[in-house]
């Protein structure tokens, strides 16, 4: 990059950002240095910047003007501190549940464009608000147009990331509990129950599921069903499936405990 | 364009400058001081991050050669160290 280069308009307020920054830490610093007990601390600063603009690929562009550019257009930049009450206030809106699929995770859907246009034009940063924005079609359409892609593939890739996946199917270590305890075991992944239980088959057999939460579902298996191919339905056409071998785990004939065989 | 400074190396000695003079004489009070000044903008990059270069104009006599400066204000305002 250099001085003929264009950058995203963000990213130069964002450069000017942390030459802020960088300011106000050498001032506090030449403070401390002259052993002063304050420092100065930059609260406004407005720019008429002389600069070109392009627009590619819904990203507005901008380059300094250089020697002999005449026609520049030329913003007007105002930059001022806020509070910390401020950014509370206005990152509430945006506060996530960390356990919430971010958009960053749709990779298979989205290229790094597209999902930088989804979460810093749209507002959409994860599942849930991706969600809630297509239930309302007014909405839909305002992201769709603003983030330059079509409601369809919004939609798929909702569905996709919405539909159960199993990641991986682990046996629970034994804690006591004596011999009538079945044997457990843990399946791993993600949307794995949506509302009610989710029914869970072995090789075409149903299992007993002892706890179910999105992101795994606690079973207990036959001594037979230590191996096969599972499936997981949450809702009718909602199915995940995954081959298993855990027949290691299986538990001694006369240690059955006490599950019908 | 190679020597010109960052935008924050600039803003940071002009106003610091203040805390120069404070230092040399402590009954000085200063609670707010604005500047405006003609700043030569460009960008440069570094380590694929993009760097805003900032710098006053070298000469006053202004040619063809020269970036068009842009007019910046800025206020800064006294405060205790934390």
């Amino acid at each position: 990059m250099n001085g003929e280069a264009t950058l995203p308009l963000e990213r130069f307020i964002q450069a000017v950002q942390s030459q802020l920054d960088n300011a106000q830490t050498a001032m506090a610093v030449k403070a401390r240095n002259l052993s002063l007990p304050l420092t100065f601390a930059i609260k406004d600063i407005s720019l008429d910047l002389r600069a070109h603009v392009e627009f590619t690929q819904s990203e507005i562009r901008i380059r300094p003007a250089a020697a002999s550019d005449k026609e520049a257009s030329q913003f007007h930049l105002v930059f001022t501190t806020i509070t910390r009450p401020m950014i509370e206030e206005n990152s509430l809106a945006f506060s996530e549940v960390p356990s919430e699929t971010s958009i960053d995770d749709l990779k298979e859907d989205f290229s790094e464009e597209e999902r930088k246009r989804l979460d810093e034009w749209g507002g959409v940063r994860n599942l849930d608000r991706l969600r809630d924005i297509l239930a309302h079609p007014e909405a839909a359409r305002a992201v769709a147009r603003v983030s330059n892609l079509p409601l369809d593939r919004l939609r798929r890739a909702l569905a996709r990331a919405s539909s159960p996946q199993v990641s991986d199917v682990v046996p629970v270590a034994p804690n006591g509990g004596g011999e009538d305890v079945p044997m457990l075991m843990r399946i791993r992944g993600r949307n794995l129950r949506q509302g009610a239980l989710p029914t869970v088959m072995i090789a075409g057999e149903p299992v007993s599921v002892v706890r179910a939460e999105p992101a795994e579902v606690v079973i207990a298996p036959q001594s037979h069903q230590f191996a096969g191919e599972l499936s997981v339905t949450t809702a009718p056409g909602e199915v995940a499936t995954a081959e298993f071998d855990l027949r290691p785990f299986r538990p001694a004939p006369s240690d059955t405990g006490g599950v019908p065989s | 364009m190679t020597s010109r400074r960052e935008l924050g190396e600039t803003l940071a000695d002009v106003g610091g400058g203040v805390l120069d003079a404070l230092a040399a004489d402590p009954g000085i009070t200063v609670r707010n001081v604005v500047y405006a000044l003609p700043i030569e903008f460009a960008v440069s990059g570094r380590g694929g991050e993009a760097i805003v270069l900032g710098d006053v104009p070298r000469l006053i006599t202004r040619t063809a050669f020269d970036i068009p400066p842009t007019r910046v204000e800025f206020r800064c305002v006294a405060e205790l160290l934390p």
